[in-house]
This record gives structure tokens, C-alpha cells and sequence, in this order.
């Protein structure tokens, strides 16, 4: 209950109802009042007019005989007293108590003997007596019967559905947040694997769990990502370090000359040369996977990179033996940053001319379609296994045939990287035979 | 020899680049935070400033607007461990001359320094360039060699031109990234290795010298 109590929705639903239960206190008040009051007038208006008429029709014979013949006939609600000067009932119906000069509440006698409070309206006659005239208020009292208890009922049935239903919402939000509240209470205590259950009604909580979902999904893969990167970092360095501790051990112990020792050391500098850029790739690839859509980007005429890329990249092609056909599509504007662009090209390029053996041709186009601009670097070299063609764009990814090339597997991871980051995507296609390796970015119009 | 103040917090990295210019015949002063760099900057006066861009304190960017705000036009070249292209743009912005990310090689430093601090004030009015027996005319896109007529492609011609422009100081494969491909990054790719070899030997066909001279570990560089 105490829960109940401090959950919001709860009291959002009962603070609700309260207010709309005042209200139909209000309104049922509101009309009760008026239709009494109209009723009273009424009254009212009745005593006046039958007064009137008696005083009429007693200018053509006796006030008491008029009185006496109205009392005598069953006239209804009304009633009719005419007293002496000294409070003595002359005619009409008896009546109890002293009678008051103006309007007020008198007590008619029964015939049963029980006494009747009416609406009366008294006033002196001209030999000092009283007339007092009345209407019993059957109506009104009717009226308050019915209406009253109707009102407590619709009062009572108001402010148990609300209540009731404060109870029901309040409940109903609190097992659903509670339900996102155990998904997380498992992340914390270690079960990555936990996701918020949907109900499948697709509300604003179905959406609102889909939503955490997606972004535990991405936690948990840039999580998995992390681990495999560490592990592979570590594994990745001890390799080159234990290398060069090797080398470094060895010139210590050789104790040669000076010439000697100075190779054994330029040999260390290229081997740390060789590990900072490993690092500089990791750290790069972490950036862009990092940065996403915060890397910054101009408008940018892809068309123009490309076409300077494959210029500078056809004295290496030609000089590795292989040769270079460009076919670019021009003024294709891309939202980009240009050192990526420019580096994905060069990882790309790199890695097609490092996997193929000399005399093969690559193509490099840049085409567009639709809202795409589609970046293809080609070749009929002896191409990638299907089943691999997902796994080349992971990091330190090097296939059993390329061992002996050198890298660090990382060239493909950060042409996706930075392909994702521009909103675009990298994949592998058979050439037949060969790699045909696309990148497609969003284009903007020119 | 250049007279030249470095501005590092790490008294490792300090050290380093003292020992190391000192040993290429330069003058050097040190200073380990902003407030003394202030105060020797606006003090005395120096061919080049190298400076951290973090120091504790004052910060690089900060001593570098102040340096300039002083009226103080010694060349800087700011060193930093940020790559990011904002940052460089936001180091050249606050007065920078030149931008070196960490780690670096100490040949790229002593290079990029040579060429800071000894930047000719007219280069850019200049339509002849000679070095040797090599000529270019900037304005007709002509390259000789002992009055022959040598044909360059256009990234060739750029290239000759910044080691010409340079002629007796070593050029490095980052410099020459940046100024011919304004590649503001190294893309680890052998292009300048490349086209520098296609240069080679257009500019030495039919000559036994080589013009263009390669500086192990550094970079290139063309004899006056």
C-alpha cells in the first residue's frame, strides 16, 4: 500500500478522481439549489395568488364564509386559516402556535391530528384578525427524497471508479516499469544477456523498452567489441615486443663495436616504429567507431578525392606490376570528412594491390544511385572465400592465404568504420573471380 | 644554429628534445610550464618555439595567444598528442605554424623545425626556383635540367617544387603528405615513396648524379 501510495501514477490517478468527485459534488449541488430555489418560488407564487383570490372573492360575501368553504373542500396542498384579534380560529383549518405577519413556516392540523408545516403567508385583516394562507411543500420535500439520494449514489459510484481506477493504473504502471526496473537490476548484477520483456501491445512502454533494448543491444556489442579488441591488442603486441626484446637482448650480449650495436638499435627504433602504428590504427578505428556521427564532416566532392587517389596511387600499381582502370563519375558530393575518405581509398587500394599477384587489373568507380554514391574497388585476383567475406571487415582479421603479407588486419575494420560513420556501409562481393569490394555513402545534391 | 625555446611539461619528452637539438649544434632553452614560457618568450628572442600543447596550468593554446597577443612572430610548432583534424585547425587558429602529433620521430622534428625557422619571407612571389643544375619556372610550369627540358606530372611538379623551395634542408614524407596532398594525417602508404621514385627518375634520366637525395629514417632533401 505504501508502494501504491508513492508510485506517481498512482497518485496522478487518485489526485484525478478526487477532482473530478469534487466536481460532481459541485455540479449536483449546484442544480439541486437551483431547482429548490425555483420550486420555492413557485410556492410562493401559488400562496400569493390563491390570497388574491380569496380576498376577491370575499368582497362579494364574507371573508370567513370564503375561508370556511375553501377549508371545507379537499383544495390540495393549500391551506386556510382566518383568526380574531385575539388568535382564535374563526375558520379554516386549525393551526398551532402564534402566527407571525408576513411569510413564514406554520403548523396546520391535520385531520389525522399529526401536524403539517406549510409555506404561509399571514397578514392582518381590517377588523384587526389574521388570514393566513399556506401551501404545504409536498413537492419540494419530494423532490429532496429523491434527488438526494441519487446524488450520494452517483457521488459514491464517481469516486469509487476513480479510485478504483487509480488503484487498477497505478498498478498497471508499476508492473511495467517494474518489469524494465528487473531487466536492469539484472545488467547490474552482471547478466549482460537480460532484455526488458515487450507485451506486444506496441504502446508508448512497448516502444519505450524496444528503445532500451536496442541500446543494451549496442552496449553489450560494444562491450563484446572491447573485450575482443583488448585481447587481440594484447595478443597483437606481445609478438613484436618479445621480438624486439629478443633483438635488444642479443646486442646486449654480443658486446660488439659500436657499427653493430648502433644496427642492433636503428633495428629497435623500426620495430617501435613498427608497434606505434599499430596503436595509431587501433586508436584510429576507436575514434571513428566512437566519434559516429560527431566526426566532423564537410561537403565534400568525392569525385575529386577519388580521381586524386587513383592518380596517386598509379605509380605503386604500376610499379607492384599491376595496373589501374578508373572510372569515375563526376561531381558526386558526399557529407564527409576528407582524411577519412581519403584514408578508406588508401586502405582499399592498399589492400587490393597487396592481394593480388602482379599483372592483375584494378578497377576503381565511383557511380552513383539513387541517393547513394557507390565507391567500387575491383579485381580478378584469386578473391575471398564466401564465408569469410562478412569476417574481413573485423579486427585483426587476416586470412590463412595472406600471412605473409604484411599488416596488422585492420585495413578492411577501419574502411567500415569509417564508412559507418558516414552513414554508408562497406560489403564484399564476388568478383567472379576476384573481390569486389563496395562502399556506398549517402550523396548530397550538388 | 637556431636559438630555440621548448615549452614540455614531461621532463622525460623535455630532456629528449633539449638533448637532441643541442646535438644538432642548436641553442636551447627550456621551460617546464606556461608562466615561464610567457616570460622568456616575451624576454628574449628566439628563432622557433616549440611548445606543448598541454601544459598544467596555462595551457599550450593559451601561452600561444598570449605569445601572440605580445606581438611576439617567432615561429611555433606546437606538439600534441590530439590527431584530430579540430584540433589542428584549432592550434594553427590560435598562431600555430606548425603542428606535430605525438609520438614523432626526432628527424621529423628537427626537420619540420629547419623549415619553420628559416621560412623565406617572400617564397610565395617567387616564379624561379634553382637548385644545382636544376630550374623551375613557377609561372610556365617548366622544369630543366642542365637547360633540358624535363616533362612532370602535376603531383611531380609539386613535389619538386616543395623540395626545391626547401633546397638544403631535409624534407620529410609527412611534410611532403601535407603540402602536396594536404594530407593533414599519415595515411601509412608508400604514395610519397612512389611518386618520389617516379620524380627520381625522370629528373635523372640521361645524368649520373641523383638530384634528389634520400635521408634515411627522415626524408629527402635537394642540394643548393
Amino acid at each position: 500500500m505504501s508502494r501504491l501510495r508513492s508510485s506517481t501514477a498512482f497518485r496522478f490517478a487518485f489526485f484525478f478522481s478526487v477532482a473530478f468527485t469534487l466536481l460532481t459534488v459541485a455540479l449536483g449541488g449546484g442544480i439541486y439549489w437551483a431547482i429548490h430555489t425555483e420550486l420555492r418560488h413557485d410556492l410562493d407564487q401559488r400562496v400569493v395568488t390563491e390570497r388574491s383570490s380569496v380576498l376577491r372573492e370575499a368582497a362579494g360575501s364574507s371573508l370567513p364564509a370564503v375561508i370556511a368553504d375553501r377549508a371545507a373542500y379537499e383544495h390540495g396542498d393549500m391551506r386556510y386559516a382566518l383568526l380574531d384579534r385575539r388568535g382564535r380560529l374563526v375558520a379554516g383549518q386549525p393551526v398551532a402556535g402564534p402566527i407571525p405577519a408576513g411569510w413564514s413556516g406554520v403548523q396546520f392540523a391535520k385531520p389525522s391530528g399529526e401536524t403539517d408545516e406549510t409555506r404561509t403567508f399571514s397578514a392582518r385583516t381590517a377588523d384587526g384578525g389574521m388570514l393566513v394562507v399556506g401551501a404545504d411543500p409536498e413537492a419540494i420535500e419530494e423532490l429532496d427524497a429523491h434527488m438526494i439520494p441519487l446524488f450520494v449514489a452517483a457521488f459514491g459510484v464517481i469516486a469509487a471508479i476513480g479510485i478504483g481506477g487509480a488503484f487498477v493504473l497505478g498498478r498497471a504502471l508499476r508492473r511495467r516499469m517494474e518489469s524494465i526496473d528487473r531487466t536492469a537490476n539484472a545488467i547490474i548484477a552482471g547478466d549482460l544477456a537480460q532484455r526488458v520483456p515487450l507485451s506486444g501491445s506496441g504502446d508508448e512502454f512497448d516502444r519505450l523498452a524496444g528503445t532500451l533494448n536496442l541500446m543494451l543491444e549496442r552496449i553489450a556489442a560494444l562491450l563484446g567489441n572491447l573485450r575482443q579488441v583488448s585481447g587481440d591488442i594484447a595478443h597483437d603486441l606481445r609478438t613484436p615486443l618479445t621480438r624486439l626484446r629478443q633483438k635488444l637482448e642479443l646486442g646486449v650480449a654480443g658486446g660488439g663495436d659500436a657499427a653493430s650495436l648502433k644496427e642492433v638499435m636503428t633495428d629497435a627504433i623500426e620495430h617501435s616504429d613498427d608497434m606505434l602504428v599499430l596503436f595509431g590504427a587501433i586508436l584510429g578505428i576507436s575514434e571513428v567507431e566512437a566519434g559516429g556521427a560527431g566526426v566532423r564532416r564537410d561537403r565534400l566532392d568525392l569525385s575529386a578525392l577519388a580521381l586524386d587517389m587513383a592518380d596517386s596511387y598509379r605509380p605503386s600499381v604500376e610499379d607492384s606490376g599491376h595496373r589501374l582502370a578508373s572510372r569515375i563519375e563526376p561531381d558526386v558530393i558526399v557529407e564527409g570528412n576528407r582524411e577519412l575518405l581519403a584514408q578508406l581509398c588508401v586502405n582499399v587500394l592498399d589492400n587490393a594491390l597487396r592481394h593480388t599477384p602482379p599483372g592483375t587489373e584494378i578497377g576503381i568507380s565511383l557511380t552513383t544511385a539513387g541517393d547513394a554514391a557507390e565507391l567500387v574497388i575491383e579485381d580478378h585476383g584469386p578473391g575471398i572465400p564466401a564465408d569469410e567475406r562478412e569476417r574481413v571487415f573485423g579486427r585483426f582479421i587476416r586470412l590463412e592465404r595472406s600471412r605473409s603479407t604484411p599488416g596488422h588486419g585492420l585495413g578492411l575494420s577501419l574502411v567500415a568504420a569509417i564508412a559507418r560513420a558516414h552513414g554508408g556501409d562497406a560489403r564484399i562481393e564476388d568478383n567472379r573471380p576476384g573481390v569486389k569490394l563496395m562502399v556506398t555513402l549517402p550523396r548530397v545534391a550538388r | 644554429m637556431l636559438k630555440v625555446l621548448v615549452v614540455e611539461d614531461d621532463a622525460e619528452t623535455r630532456t629528449y628534445i633539449e638533448r637532441g637539438l643541442r646535438e644538432l649544434g642548436h641553442s636551447v632553452s627550456v621551460a617546464p610550464d606556461g608562466r615561464e614560457a610567457l616570460f622568456l618568450a616575451t624576454v628574449e628572442p628566439f628563432d622557433a618555439i616549440i611548445i606543448d600543447r598541454m601544459l598544467p596550468g596555462l595551457d599550450g593554446m593559451t601561452v600561444l595567444r598570449s605569445i601572440r597577443s605580445a606581438g611576439v612572430a617567432t615561429p611555433v610548432l606546437m606538439l600534441t598528442a590530439l590527431a584530430r583534424v579540430e584540433d589542428r585547425v584549432e592550434g594553427l587558429d590560435a598562431g600555430a605554424d606548425d603542428y606535430l602529433v605525438k609520438p614523432f620521430a626526432f628527424t621529423e622534428l628537427s626537420a619540420r623545425l629547419n623549415a619553420l625557422a628559416r621560412r623565406p619571407a617572400v617564397a610565395a612571389a617567387e616564379t624561379m626556383l634553382q637548385a644545382g643544375d636544376v630550374e623551375m619556372n613557377l609561372l610556365k610550369r617548366e622544369v630543366r635540367r642542365g637547360g633540358q627540358r624535363v616533362e612532370l606530372q602535376p603531383r611531380e611538379f609539386a613535389l619538386l617544387e616543395e623540395l626545391m623551395r626547401n633546397a638544403g634542408r631535409i624534407v620529410t614524407r609527412t611534410m611532403l603528405l601535407e603540402r602536396v596532398w594536404d594530407f593533414h594525417f599519415d595515411p601509412k602508404t608508400n604514395i610519397v615513396e612512389t611518386h618520389i621514385s617516379r620524380l627520381r627518375s625522370k629528373l635523372n634520366a640521361g645524368f649520373e648524379r641523383d638530384v634528389i637525395q634520400t635521408v634515411r629514417g627522415s626524408g629527402y632533401l635537394i642540394d643548393v
